[in-house]
Formats: C-alpha cells, sequence, structure tokens
C-alpha cells in the first residue's frame, strides 16, 4: 500500500515535470504573435482570386501612434493567389504575424465577384474551416470591396469594425438586412434559393475628411439579391422595407412615416410597440395565395398636421392611413420580386412547406414557378395608442 | 567486547534483510538495483532504529530521610539553573529547604503563606511536622506529597515549591504558579462583527475555562494528556459524551498518546503528528482561536484539543467546506449568509482559477474571448519578452513575497511598504513592459480572493494547487485545467478526516447535511445533527422550537 502511494506521487511528479516541458507545444499561440483578423474583402480578378484583410496592429496602439483619425492601429494587406487558400497562405509572404480569423466577422464581396463567379467559393473557404467562424456577416459592395477598408473609419477602430456596428443598428431603419454567412447558406439551400444580404456603397459627402461624416462615408443601401450563390439583382432602401414587412423582420420601434392623407404631404411618424404578422399559405389546384394580416400598434412620434389629435375620426383616418402605406411598401416589393426578379425573396417558401410538405419535394425551379402565379391578400390592421406627448390617449367610442 | 559485536550484528541484520529483499525484489530490468531504492530503504531502517530522546536515564529516583542527600540529588539534577532558588529554613526546629523557580512563583504567596508561616512557632509536638504543615500549616490551595524526585521535579518546573524537611523521604510541592499570561484577547485571524469577541490563549486552563464556562454541563468531558518529554506539554481532548462517537474519541485518544516527541510547541504540531492525509496538501484539522467556534463544534459531535503555549484549538474531523464557513455565518441572517457563502466560492474559484484561465484562454483559446477584449489584451501585452505562463508564475511569486515580507515587517514600515510594493513596483514594472496590465488586475483579483478565506489554512493548499493549474494551463490549455481539475477533485473525494469522507455532505450526498452546506438554513430548521458525527444523538432541536408551530 505505501509503495503503490509512493509510485502514485513519483508518477503525478513525472506528469507535472513534464507538462512544464510542453510549454512549446503545437497549439500554443501567443496574443503577441497572432494578426487578429477583423474583416476580409475579395474582389473580382480574371487572372487570380484576390483578397483584402483588414487585421488589429497591437504595435501601432501600444506606441501610442493612430491608423486612422481617433482609432486604434489596424493594417491592410493584399494578396493574389490561385484560389482564396492559396491567397490566404500568400499571406505568409508578407505578413509579419500568424493570421487569426476566429475574429473575423465580416466578409465583403464585390458586386462585381458576385454576379459573375459568385460567393460559393468564398463561403467554401469559411466553412471548411473551424477557426474560421460561420457567423461572419456578409456584404456586398458597389464598387471594389477593398475600397471599404481604404476609406477611413468614423466613430470605430477600424473600417471593419465600422461596417460591423452600422450593421447592428441596420433593423431600426427597416431598410437593410443583416445576414451572416451561415443564414446565407441556410436561405440558398432551402426551399427559395433565395437569400438576401446587406449592399454598401461609399458616399462622398465632399466635406473635410477628416472629420467624421463629412469625407467618403460607407452607406447601407439596400440589399443584395442572390439566387443559387450568384447576385441576380438589388433593392432599393424602400422595396427592402416591403421585403422585411413579410419576412416578419421588422422590429418594435421601427418608424413608419406616411401622409396622413391620400397624396398629401408627408406629416406623420408612427413609432411601433409591436408588430405581429400573420402569413396563412393556401396551395390549390387553380393556385398558390398567401393571405397576411399584419396588426401594427404603436404611438405618433410627429404629427404636421392641423387635426385635434383627440378626435376618434382624426385617429382612424391616421390609422388607416399608416395601413396604407405598409400596403404600398409591401405591394412594390411584391412587384419588383414577382416580376423584375422573379424569385421569392420574402421566404414564402418556408411557409409553405411547414403547412404542404409536398413543397419540400419541388425543386428550386418548381417553386419559382409557383410563386410566379402567387396572388397576395394584404390585410393591414394599425392601432394607434397614443399621440406621444399628451397622457391620454384618443377618446374613442 | 560482547556488547559491541551485539551492536554491530544488531545494526547488520537489517543489512542482510535488505541485501536480500534488494536481491529478491528490487532489481530492475538490467538485474541491477537502482541507487534511489537503496536509498529509500536505507532510510526506512534508520527511521525504524531511530528511538526519541528520553532524556532522563531509567528508573525513578527517590528522596531519602536525609535532608542533605536529598538537597544533592536536587541540585545535580539542576545544576546550571540559573532561575533555581534554595532556601533554607528552620521548621519546628527541623531543617528544612525550600526549592523554587523564581521565575515562575507568585513571590508574594510565597512570603506570605509559606516562608511566614514556616517560621511560626508550632504550637505543639505533632508527631508527624510534613502531615501538619500538609493538612494545618501552609495557607496553599493545592499541595501534594512524593517521594519520586524525577515528578517533583516536573512539577517544580510548573510553579510548585518543594519543601524538603529532614528526616522524612517525602517532598511537599505547593502549587504556587503565577505565571506571566496574556490574557482573553480579540481573535485576530477570525474577527467577527457580531459574535464574540474573545480567543484562546497560551494557558491550558484559561482555554478550558473559556469552553467550560460556555458547556456547564457534566456531559462536557475534558480528558487530558501531557506530551512532549522536554517540553511536558499539557493538553486537552474535550468533547460532550452523548453526543460525540466514542470510536472518534477513541481514535483520537489513541493517536495523541503514539505521539513520541521530545517537544509540542503548538497545535500544528500536534496536528501534523496525527494528521490522516500527511501527504496531501488539504488540512483534515481545523484550527480556530475562536471559543465560540470551538463550542459549536463540539456541540455537532466533534473533538477539540486545546493545549498549553498556543492560543488555537484544533477541531476534528474537519472536511472541505468547514473551511469556507465563519463564525459570523451563524450571527447573521441567512438569506445573507448564504449568499457570502456563494460569494466565498466564487472567490475560492477565482483564487485558483483566474491565473490558469487567463494564460489558458490567451494562449490557446484566444476565439474564446469578445473581440474587443482580445485586441485590449493583446495591445497590453505587446512588447511584453516572455510568455503568459511566465508571466503568470512570476507575478504570483512576486506577490507570495510582497505578502511573506508584509508578514515579518514592523508595523510602522508596513503600511509604507505596501504602498511601495503595490503601487510603485507594480506600475514600475507595468511602465517598463515586465508584464502587463491585464495579468497585474489578474494577480490582484487573485490576491484579494485569497483574503476571503475564513481559514488562514486553506491559503497555503489554494496556492500550490493555483501554481498546478496555471503550470498544466500554459502546457494544455483549458485541456490541462480539466485534467488537473479531475485529479484535484478525485484527491478530495478520497480524502477523510478521521473516518469523515471530506467532501461531505455533497459526496456521498447526504441530504439532511445539505442546510448547513452552500446556504445555511434558518436555525429553527437545522434539527439534526451532521449524520457522520452523531449517529448517537442526531437530534439537537426540537420539532417545535419555531415560534410560528402549535
Amino acid at each position: 500500500m505505501r509503495s503503490a502511494k509512493r509510485k502514485a506521487i513519483i508518477m503525478l511528479l513525472i506528469i507535472q515535470i513534464f507538462s512544464c516541458l510542453l510549454t512549446g507545444c503545437w497549439d500554443r499561440q501567443e496574443l503577441n504573435e497572432i494578426n487578429i483578423i477583423m474583416g476580409v474583402a475579395q474582389d473580382f480578378d480574371e487572372s487570380a482570386k484576390q483578397i483584402t484583410i483588414v487585421g488589429i496592429d497591437p504595435s501601432q496602439k501600444q506606441a501610442g501612434k493612430e491608423g486612422s483619425k481617433g482609432t486604434s492601429g489596424y493594417s491592410i494587406y493584399s494578396v493574389k493567389g490561385k484560389n482564396l487558400f492559396d491567397a490566404e497562405k500568400n499571406l505568409a509572404l508578407l505578413t509579419p504575424r500568424n493570421e487569426f480569423w476566429s475574429h473575423c466577422d465580416l466578409i465583403l464581396v464585390s458586386k462585381e465577384q458576385a454576379q459573375k463567379e459568385g460567393v460559393r467559393d468564398m463561403l467554401g473557404f469559411f466553412s471548411r474551416d473551424y477557426s474560421r467562424r460561420s457567423t461572419a456577416t456578409l456584404i456586398v459592395t458597389e464598387g471594389r470591396a477593398d475600397e471599404m477598408f481604404f476609406s477611413t473609419p468614423s466613430e470605430s477602430q477600424n473600417p471593419a469594425q465600422e461596417i460591423l456596428d452600422i450593421q447592428r443598428f441596420v433593423g431600426k431603419s427597416g431598410k437593410a438586412i443583416n445576414k451572416s454567412i451561415y443564414e446565407f447558406m441556410a436561405e440558398t439551400e432551402a426551399v427559395t434559393g433565395v437569400s438576401l444580404v446587406g449592399f454598401y456603397t461609399i458616399k462622398d459627402f465632399g466635406g473635410d475628411p477628416n472629420i467624421s461624416g463629412r469625407g467618403k462615408e460607407k452607406q447601407a443601401q439596400g440589399t443584395a439579391v442572390f439566387k443559387d450563390y450568384k447576385l441576380i439583382g438589388q433593392l432599393t432602401p424602400e422595396e427592402t422595407l416591403g421585403v422585411n414587412w413579410l419576412r416578419e423582420d421588422i422590429l418594435p420601434g421601427f418608424a413608419i412615416t406616411f401622409p396622413s392623407q391620400k397624396n398629401g404631404p408627408v406629416d406623420v411618424s408612427l413609432v411601433t410597440d409591436s408588430v405581429k404578422t400573420k402569413i396563412e399559405p393556401f396551395l390549390t389546384a387553380t393556385g398558390s395565395i398567401v393571405k397576411v394580416e399584419i396588426a401594427v400598434t404603436g404611438k405618433i412620434i410627429e404629427y404636421d398636421g392641423q387635426e385635434n389629435l383627440m378626435d376618434e375620426k382624426v385617429f382612424k383616418a391616421i390609422e388607416q392611413a399608416c395601413s396604407e402605406q405598409i400596403k404600398r411598401d409591401i405591394s412594390i416589393s411584391w412587384e419588383k420580386c414577382q416580376q423584375e426578379l422573379e424569385v421569392d425573396a420574402f421566404r414564402l417558401g418556408d411557409k409553405f412547406s411547414n403547412k404542404y410538405k409536398t413543397v419540400l419535394e419541388l425543386s428550386q425551379q418548381e417553386w419559382q414557378e409557383i410563386f410566379l402565379d402567387m396572388k397576395l391578400e394584404l390585410n393591414v390592421k394599425t392601432t394607434i395608442r397614443g399621440s406621444g406627448l399628451r397622457r391620454e390617449g384618443p377618446k374613442r367610442g | 567486547m560482547l556488547y559491541h559485536l551485539k551492536k554491530v550484528c544488531s545494526g547488520v541484520w537489517p543489512h542482510c534483510i535488505f541485501a536480500l529483499t534488494v536481491h529478491t525484489n528490487l532489481k530492475d530490468a538490467r538485474g541491477r538495483v537502482g541507487m534511489f531504492k537503496r536509498f529509500i530503504k536505507k532510510r526506512q531502517e534508520e527511521k525504524q532504529h531511530a528511538t526519541p530522546d528520553n532524556g532522563q536515564s531509567a528508573g525513578p529516583y527517590m528522596f531519602v530521610s536525609s535532608l542533605k542527600e536529598n538537597l544533592k540529588t536536587v541540585k545535580d539534577q539542576l545544576q546550571n539553573c540559573a532561575d533555581i532558588n534554595y532556601r533554607y529554613l528552620e521548621i519546628a526546629e527541623t531543617k528544612a529547604y525550600l526549592v523554587y523557580s523564581v521565575d515562575i512563583i507568585d513571590k508574594a504567596m510565597l512570603n506570605k503563606n509559606i516562608l511566614e508561616i514556616c517560621f511560626e512557632d508550632f504550637q505543639g509536638n505533632s508527631p508527624d511536622l510534613f502531615e501538619h504543615l500538609k493538612n494545618r500549616g501552609l495557607a496553599v490551595g493545592a499541595l501534594e506529597k512524593t517521594k519520586d524526585v524525577d515528578y517533583s521535579l516536573e512539577l517544580l518546573f510548573t510553579g510548585h515549591v518543594m519543601l524538603l524537611l529532614d528526616g522524612h523521604r517525602e517532598a511537599l510541592l505547593l502549587n504556587i504558579k503565577k505565571l506571566e499570561i496574556r490574557g482573553v484577547d480579540v481573535p485576530s485571524t477570525e474577527p467577527s462583527i457580531l459574535g464574540p469577541k474573545e480567543s484562546f490563549g497560551e494557558t491550558l486552563s484559561l482555554n478550558a475555562s473559556l469552553l467550560r464556562r460556555r458547556l456547564p454541563v457534566a456531559d462536557f468531558k475534558m480528558v487530558e494528556l501531557v506530551l512532549g518529554q522536554k517540553t511536558r506539554t499539557k493538553l486537552r481532548v474535550c468533547y460532550l459524551a452523548n453526543v460525540a462517537s466514542s470510536k472518534l474519541v477513541a481514535e483520537v485518544l489513541r493517536r495523541l498518546e503514539l505521539i513520541n516527541i521530545d517537544g509540542v510547541l503548538s497545535e500544528g504540531m500536534i496536528g501534523e503528528l496525527i494528521d490522516d492525509e500527511p501527504y496531501s496538501v488539504f488540512p483534515t484539522i481545523i484550527e480556530t482561536e475562536r471559543p465560540d467556534k470551538a463550542v459549536a463544534s463540539i456541540l455537532e459531535g466533534r473533538v477539540v484539543i486545546i493545549q498549553d503555549n498556543t492560543s488555537f484549538a484544533l477541531i476534528l474531523p474537519a472536511v472541505a467546506m468547514q473551511f469556507l464557513q465563519a463564525a459570523d455565518d451563524y450571527y447573521n441572517r441567512y438569506y445573507f449568509v448564504s449568499f457570502i457563502r456563494f460569494a466565498r466560492l466564487a472567490a475560492l474559484f477565482l483564487s485558483l482559477y483566474l491565473p490558469g484561465l487567463y494564460v489558458a484562454v490567451t494562449t490557446f483559446h484566444p476565439e474564446m474571448l469578445p473581440t474587443q477584449f482580445i485586441i485590449s489584451v493583446q495591445s497590453q501585452r505587446e512588447g511584453i519578452p516572455y510568455p503568459a505562463i511566465v508571466e503568470a508564475i512570476m507575478m504570483g511569486f512576486a506577490f507570495e513575497i510582497l505578502r511573506e515580507a508584509g508578514l515579518r515587517l514592523p508595523r510602522a514600515v508596513g503600511q509604507a511598504i505596501s504602498i511601495v510594493g503595490a503601487l510603485i513596483i507594480g506600475e514600475s514594472a507595468v511602465t517598463a513592459g515586465l508584464v502587463s496590465p491585464a495579468m497585474v488586475i489578474v494577480t490582484a483579483v487573485t490576491a484579494i480572493s485569497s483574503f476571503t478565506f475564513p481559514s488562514p489554512a486553506l491559503a497555503g493548499p489554494v496556492l500550490i494547487i493555483r501554481l498546478l493549474i496555471v503550470f498544466f494551463s500554459g502546457a494544455l490549455g483549458l485541456w490541462g485545467i480539466l485534467i488537473i481539475s479531475l485529479l484535484l477533485i478525485g484527491h478530495l473525494a478520497s480524502l477523510r478526516s478521521f473516518g469523515m469522507p471530506y467532501l461531505a455532505p455533497l459526496g456521498p450526498l447526504v441530504l439532511e447535511d445539505l442546510d448547513d452546506f452552500l446556504i445555511r438554513a434558518p436555525l429553527w430548521s437545522m434539527k439534526t445533527r451532521p449524520v457522520f458525527l452523531s449517529k448517537k444523538n442526531p437530534i439537537r432541536q426540537s420539532k417545535k422550537s419555531v415560534p410560528q408551530s402549535k
């Protein structure tokens, strides 16, 4: 018994001693040996694949230098390769540190790249390696994707972080979409085969570039529509709003602005407290119908009119006007997607497949044909709870 | 000649046995005996033959009737003892000597209660002057007579005055002990806000009185033992007879009686000598300087050992969770106490794991950290010339050195050093690029967390385990932390303290005892004693003790 105890002690000591010698083991990486990549951009080049990365440069931050106005240090490297993996390996010829992809949350693709070659290869690069996150955000850019990184970031530490920060709050406007590559791939492989991602441009305000917001600023401009990993079209911000209504992506706190009278000047803004959407699909022998009922509850946040807001009739008229506005927004998007783009951008395929399991057996092309003949029956009900300033609500009969 | 031969042979036999054993059992793969094994075996043999120094020679000395002879015997024993005084006097025309240690007796009592009386004219011719002095003469509370020289010398050094009378074969020993004692002080290591502010002292009688005052029942037993051949330290094993397990008490007494050492200076030595798990870093006996905590443990069925010359008592058996429980836990409301216990557990976790987690996550798993955080940590570590594990170990050692230095500094200098050490050295180290600010924060949080332990005995094990965790995390990351954690839990589960599982009542799970584990249930609901401690008398509170019950 005593010898067994002695053996156990000696064994533990040996384990301890040898474990100390393992400090150089294969997975060990010191923080000052890695280059944390925040974002990557892929641009179209007929000769080779080019990627541009934004990495954190701690030496600049540590030495007190700034990469740009009021920001922490970052570095931008561009390399080419036969494919993305080859390009990534070529980064070792350029960067003094080892690339660390686990914090890469942004993927930019130029519109040209997305149209001509699609994004399948890039998504494969991100989804096959465990060190790269599938929760990264995918964005399509108007011009070259790397130009997004070259423009000076405003109120953010680096250009990639700036875009990510913008994406965090696009839901407030309802006119943009935030999509990760995981969600993108899930939608693309689903019934519809269609996915939407954010679309960005660089807007030059023509002012002093040293002042945030006055120089060349990145701006979300609607969405890019993909089918089968290739870009097929774009939606304007207003059209995106209509799509978001049907995709149930409108969040409470969203503001709707509409004219209080038909064809009148825009003078009412309503902030939503709750948005409840009920989508009922119907698949018959004669065709398909989707009945959408949207119930919006909110408060008036701005009113430029002269009517008495305590009057019930005025309130009802405003509610009706709001409902009409929502219907208009949805109708515009519906027409664009059904007639121009000819794709189901509203995820209706999922709704139909939940109710009708046979839809799952259809190919994406077959579903597209069903969608092209689909009828939309829209019913929007708006309830205004208060005028925003007065404590009392409208007097209702 | 024969004597020397015997001695040689007695030394040779073990070596022969060893050689045989070596030949049969200890050969390695090549058939040779390893040096290390031989060394271990030799040390074992030496220990077996070693005997403690018994000091005195065999056979008791007895007093004789001649005063001169007795005095010579005593003086021979007490050569070079400068604190011993010899006072000649005549009591009723009989020659006598008073022998005493001048530093540990009450001189006023010596003068008034002994010398004055001895100088009085004794009326009548008492047939036995000794008996007359003993029964009617000397105004001293405790006295005894003995023929044993060794015993009388022993009492001499405990504050007794030895009276030798010519013509008598006995010595009279008069107890007029007066030791310089500290008295009842405020507990220094276990302060309490709401509870009593008494602590044990360095006198056994004082400690016993503090316990007896709180347990004025005949059931409260104190068995006295004397340990240490030279120090002759008295200690008492205290327990409640109808609560504590007889087996536990018997085992404690058995282990104490096995102790054969030259001196016992503190309770820590006793604890180490009777410990169940001598090779484990975790203590299985708890030390306290609070009498209320000792009494509470006795009431649960535990045994408390108090001793002379130390202001701490030993409580056994002790389980892991006890080291995270404070006396104040029973003086505050239960909901607050439960929260505080969770906070202590969180502090224990931080103290153990924070440096290791920092090393593991920054070195092996930076993808687990939020992006902004890792950017901040990376910029802080920029320019640090060594890996995170070296930084962690360095800072850990630096803190321990500072803490140890702070213990030994004079109070006047201590505060200045703490400011110098903590602020200036720390800040300078960061500015010089020797450590990162994040590591300083980690070390500071670790240190502060380690100060939340109610029992100082936990600091040592936590330090050792923390270092182990840092080593393992530096080698294998979170996987290394998992390995060491599993080993630790396995080790803790295997420990026992006088038969009681160390992780009780969590492992093995005893639902009845969970009312005083992580949370502290209301006192009116804690009706039973711990299951492992008192099968004899498990109920400590009646079911109708709640005011609301009918």
